[in-house]
């Protein structure tokens, strides 16, 4: 950008707002050092002749590898009728581009994933979650190899059927590395209006798809629990999905400890133990985000269903003391790595946990 | 041999050759920028070192490919900002923006504002940039904090010229919409009354 050119009021206070960001970005100490010493350390030199032989054997297996797809997709096109599509995908996907970018109609459409098993394709109806075209399209530019399919009707509109792969490495821009958000993409893309009526996202792997979806939600603002987080955010560990996890445990006594299986299943797995939560605030713990939730729990009486036990002789009847916990939860794995009792009937203590569930 | 204050194209010649210290000058004079384009990018300290350490090796190894009439920082910002998209999404980092202030208190660097209405200023700004795309942010941090020009951040995002433009475009109008009006009206107060504090 050069000094003669006119920036608007926001413009100037976004240029500003930048430069102060960066700012408080303290470099590394000795970076340049390392950055030097790393590529030129003999293990990081220019291709050697043996590196370029393994270069030279890659390449040559990434070139057997295109001629056996160019055949593969020989013997696919001959079976499909292509006759009425003379358009090209990149022109289709250039089309999209522009649509959404001009009038950026409906960002988030609905999404179905299929995650293959033993027992063949499912398709896993994932209405909770969208996908932003908007995003999706520039990285299929960016990651996949694109080719018109078909042309199939759906729900009355004609649409191309556009099939993505993705690039391999050797394919890739300089520095780009294969990481495309899913192993296939099938997008329907209506012909008259751009539109993208469907995506499939396919997966070789269930994981691979709770991943995915994983990555995409939750939402970016912190909500109350228990609406927010599902009850289980990431695949808990076989130990405890089999076999289902233990009722809750009463609340510990001063000098508890708390594991795992206590703190996930039996807390916030369920959550009829809660009597009420919110979240207080966001805090970085070794350099993640955490949202930090207040809980109140039922009073250990009331969650153990029995009586409250008398008072003592010529003392006024009163209600258990609730239980009060602060719980630190990763935002974007949703474990819990700390919790902290704050009501001192509980023993004021804390704990962190150094594996989560799932991990 | 390489001398400070070189021109860019001159030591990028002898980095061609293999002179190790005329790279090291293009490390002093551009890691800076790289670093702190990462770390807006991921958001996050380390992963923006090893993003930044990961683009000047393949730039080193990479150096015969440079065309010396381009721009060396444009194309040392393509690398960097590739490695930086390809870690968030390996990585699965947040989408939304966080801020320096996460990066600036894991390295214990105090957070200092000059007035109460710069810092809310600032933190409307950066909440309104936060809840742009992800595109979006890309550009405007290669706009507005690298400085490129249009023709540049083109080039390093791979994108047509008419797309950065368009996108630069609906990215400005968007902060607009989310930036409550008074805030609009006192930007262009403070821009008529002598332009924005330095």
């Amino acid at each position: 950008m050069s000094q003669s050119e006119k920036l608007s009021p926001l413009e100037e206070r976004i240029r500003l707002y930048y430069q102060e960001e960066a700012s408080r970005i303290p470099m590394p100490q000795g970076l340049s050092q390392r950055i030097v010493g790393k590529a030129t350390s003999p293990s990081a030199e220019k291709p050697t002749r043996r590196r370029g032989f393994r270069l030279f054997a890659r390449g040559a297996i990434a070139a057997a590898a295109t001629a056996a797809l160019l055949v593969a997709a020989l013997v696919v096109w001959a079976n499909v009728d292509l006759g009425a599509s003379t358009v090209s995908a990149e022109e289709i996907m250039q089309r999209v581009e522009q649509n959404y970018q001009e009038g950026d109609p409906a960002g988030d459409i609905p999404v179905f994933g299929n995650a293959p098993s033993a027992q063949g394709p499912v398709e896993v109806p994932l209405p909770s979650y969208g996908v932003d075209v908007t995003e999706l399209v520039p990285n299929m530019r960016e990651l996949y190899r694109v080719n018109v399919t078909g042309e199939e009707t759906l729900d009355g509109h004609d649409c191309y059927v556009l099939l993505a792969t993705p690039l391999g490495k050797d394919e890739l821009p300089e520095g780009l590395e294969p990481s495309p958000p899913a192993d296939q993409i099938e997008l329907w893309v209506d012909k008259e209006t751009n539109l993208v009526h469907r995506v499939l996202l396919y997966f070789s792997t269930p994981e691979e798809l709770e991943a995915h979806f994983a990555n995409m939600g939750p939402p970016a603002e912190p909500a109350p629990l228990p609406i927010d987080l599902p009850p289980e955010p990431l695949p808990a560990p076989e130990e405890m999905r089999q076999p289902e996890p233990p009722p809750l445990p009463a609340p510990p006594p001063p000098g508890f400890t708390i594991t795992p299986e206590l703190t996930y299943a039996g807390l916030l797995g369920d959550l009829s133990a809660v009597h009420e939560v919110t979240v207080v605030r966001e805090e970085t713990v070794d350099n993640r985000i955490h949202y930090v939730l207040s809980l109140v729990l039922k009073p250990l009486p009331e969650l153990e269903g029995v009586e409250p036990p008398p008072p003592p002789e010529g003392a006024e009847p009163s209600p258990p003391p609730p239980i009060e916990m602060e719980v630190w939860v990763d935002a974007e794995s949703s474990l819990v790595t700390e919790m902290q009792f704050t009501a001192p009937d509980a023993g004021g203590g804390g704990i962190i946990l150094d594996s989560g569930p799932g991990q | 041999m390489a001398q400070d204050h070189q021109p860019d194209d001159e030591l990028v010649i002898l980095c061609q050759k293999g002179d190790q210290e005329a790279f090291r000058q293009l490390v002093d004079r551009y890691a800076p920028l790289a670093y702190r384009t990462a770390a807006l990018i991921v958001n996050d300290g380390p992963i923006a070192e090893d993003v930044v350490q990961e683009a000047f090796v393949l730039a080193w190894r990479g150096m015969d490919k440079f065309k010396p009439y381009g721009s060396l920082r444009a194309w040392l910002l393509r690398i960097v900002v590739n490695r930086a998209l390809s870690q968030k999404r390996r990585k699965l980092l947040p989408t939304v923006a966080t801020s320096s202030d996460q990066i600036a208190a894991a390295e214990g660097s105090a957070v200092v504002h000059d007035s109460l209405e710069q810092w809310e200023l600032h933190h409307l700004i950066r909440q309104a940039l936060g809840e742009l795309r992800e595109s979006y942010r890309q550009v405007m941090i290669l706009r507005y904090f690298a400085e490129l020009s249009v023709p540049e951040i083109a080039k390093v995002l791979g994108w047509r010229q008419g797309t950065v433009k368009s996108r630069l475009h609906r990215a400005l109008s968007e902060l607009r919409e989310r930036l409550e009006p008074e805030v609009i009206a006192s930007l262009h107060e403070e821009y008529r009354e002598g332009g924005v504090p330095q």
